[in-house]
């Protein structure tokens, strides 16, 4: 059923090509989690706007404004797929009069960047941003109000109470979701082949066209997503541990072994 | 003499939630080196007066002096103009006769869907009892109508009110140390960053010096072998001290503790209350809402007793203890 002889001539044939692929869907997943985090966090604040009681009235409708801005813009990017939101982007800025396309880019990483591959990360940032948003938030409401007015009885500003106790915290306290996150965004890349971006799938589609291998190409290509997700939460896990003050190595079994209570 | 020098003046201070109010007509001044308790029941409004005074929670009316500086000032509020009384009572019968009309209607309506057929006579009742109902809900009690909005108006442009921008608010505040029932340290530091960041980020401090002060003050309170800790694998006894230490890096002038051992078991409570007494014997100026009697008898020099908001009797221990004048007071310690 499955020729392994022809699966293992596709991937010596084929290499480079699947490398580049690879590197493509990797920078995809992390500048699209990153950026999209730090968006997440300005909507997430957005969101999290409260009215107070004697206040201007212009600054309430401004206010407002920004809330109703920020829902839209979540509700909107959470609502649609990503396929139709990459090919509305491809032919909403066709309508600008720019095509992705005719970017030029120096000939030593053509074989990676393109056009269509800036496109499609501005695509799944701007995607990754509006769920980021609702993961910060809630982080920042499991905040306990206490560590608030802790930091404001000592006489901390509101912005200063936010950066140093309460974001650390809300972050910290939201990053399996987070990572969870980079996860979708390793697979769900795979979406933006409709719009020319040369990631994983997309290369791995056109080998499997040429040379006809179609099963093994696409359970190399499972094994691959495999290994990538894997590798993901292994380094995710690390991280946590770090934050939570264990001490960092690679050794697997100590990583399954579950921190000691006090 | 310096000793007599006013640190905090509270003038009439109230506080309004909705419409009960929890704070009325408190005045209070405290002196350097003064150890005041406040003891009461639950519910008397003990860690309200406590909040108001560093503005965590806002008061709704009076005057708040430190060091000749005015804080807060607002003479008269809105809530002084609202008639309660008379509110409270159109709002109960209000909601009496709410209550009324809708069961009035839900009789008939039963009886009707009994038996349709027999009691369709009823229908016009029905009808009736609906719309009567829909009229009561319709004209709710309000506040507005028990507000004297003249006298309120004339009495604002006599006085008008006070109160300082945010920047100050927070000046004022490093200078008033709080310490928490539930401690609220920083959950994403160490027990030295805890004392040492509010030092660097609202003082201005140089870092090794804030970490100099940090230590001392944590061997003041027995935490210098555990300063490299993470905040959740201390006790609550610990934690509290980090919180006093961390509260008296910052140098203030006056340290409020609202309950600082109610969250505690007995063993900690001790550990703890050493500490306030070694901070009250150093001349440290402390107001302590507590329910540790020994304390309030043995370390302040000034109790007070509120219950229901008001200031029921203060004076020295000796006298709220053993003599007290008021019979509540009386009943509170259990000396009937």
């Amino acid at each position: 059923m499955i020729d392994f002889e022809k699966a293992w001539s596709l991937i010596v044939n084929n290499y480079p090509t699947i490398i580049a692929g690879l590197v493509d869907t990797i920078i995809l997943a992390i500048f699209g989690t990153v950026v999209g985090l730090i968006l997440g966090i300005f909507l997430a604040y957005g969101k999290n706007i409260k009215f107070k009681e004697n206040e201007n009235k212009g600054i309430k409708v401004l206010k407002g404004i920004v809330k109703g801005i920020c829902s839209v813009y979540s509700t909107v990017l959470r609502g649609t797929p990503m396929m139709v939101q990459a090919l509305i982007f491809k032919f909403g800025s066709q309508a600008l009069h720019l095509n992705w396309g005719y970017l030029r880019f120096p000939e030593e990483i053509l074989d990676y960047f393109d056009g269509w591959f800036i496109a499609g990360l501005i695509v799944i940032t701007l995607n990754t941003a509006a769920y980021m948003g609702e993961i910060v938030r809630s982080g920042l409401n499991g905040v306990d109000i206490g560590q608030v007015e802790g930091a404001r009885s000592l006489g901390m500003s509101v912005s200063r109470t936010s950066l140093s106790i309460i974001l650390p915290q809300a972050l910290r306290n939201a990053l399996p979701t987070i990572g969870n996150e980079l996860i979708v965004n390793i697979k769900d890349s795979s979406v933006l082949n409709v719009i020319a971006v040369t990631e994983l799938y997309y290369r791995m589609m056109s080998i499997a066209n040429t040379t006809f291998a179609f099963l093994e190409a696409y359970l190399i290509l499972a094994l691959m997503y495999l290994v990538l997700t894997l590798l993901a939460s292994l380094i995710l896990k690390l991280i946590e541990k770090k934050l939570d003050g264990v001490k960092f190595s690679l050794n697997p079994f100590r990583l399954l072994r579950k921190k000691e209570s006090f | 003499m310096e000793n007599n020098e006013i640190l905090l003046k509270v003038d009439n201070l109230a506080k309004f939630f909705g419409t009960t109010q929890v704070l009325k007509d408190i005045s209070l001044s405290v002196k350097k080196g003064d150890v005041i308790s406040i003891i009461g029941p639950s519910g008397s409004g003990k860690s309200t007066f406590l909040r108001c005074l560093n503005l965590l929670e806002e008061p709704t009316r009076g005057k708040l002096t430190y060091r000749n500086e005015v804080y807060f000032n607002i003479a008269k509020c809105k809530d002084d103009f609202v008639d309660y009384p008379s509110y409270q009572k159109a709002m109960k019968e209000y909601e009496d006769k709410l209550i009324e009309t809708e069961d009035n209607l839900a009789i008939y309506q039963n009886k009707y869907l009994e038996n349709k057929k027999e009691n369709r006579d009823l229908l016009p009742k029905i009808k009736e009892a609906k719309k009567e109902f829909k009229r009561v809900r319709k004209n709710p009690i309000l506040k507005n109508n028990y507000f004297n909005k003249e006298a309120y108006l004339e009495a604002i442009k006599e006085s008008p009110s006070y109160s300082i921008n945010q920047k100050e608010i927070n000046r004022i505040r490093s200078h008033i140390g709080m310490v928490f029932q539930s401690f609220n340290l920083f959950n994403n530091y160490n027990v030295l960053d805890n004392c040492v960041l509010p030092q660097v980020k609202v003082l201005k401090r140089d870092k090794e010096e804030a970490k100099k002060i940090a230590i001392k003050n944590l061997s003041n309170v027995n935490m210098q072998d555990r300063m490299n800790y993470r905040i959740n694998e201390l006790s609550g006894g610990q934690k509290q001290r980090v919180a006093i230490a961390r509260t008296l890096s910052m140098s203030p002038d006056i340290i409020l503790f609202d309950e600082p051992t109610s969250a505690l078991d007995p063993e900690m409570v001790n550990e703890v209350l050493e500490v306030m007494k070694k901070m009250a014997n150093l001349g440290m100026t402390m107001i302590v809402v507590t329910h540790e009697m020994n304390f309030a008898k043995n370390v302040s020099n000034k109790v007070i007793f509120m219950e229901n908001g008001y200031i029921v009797e203060s004076g020295d221990p000796e006298t709220i203890f053993n003599h007290p004048k008021e019979k509540r007071t009386k009943e509170f310690l259990h000396l009937e």
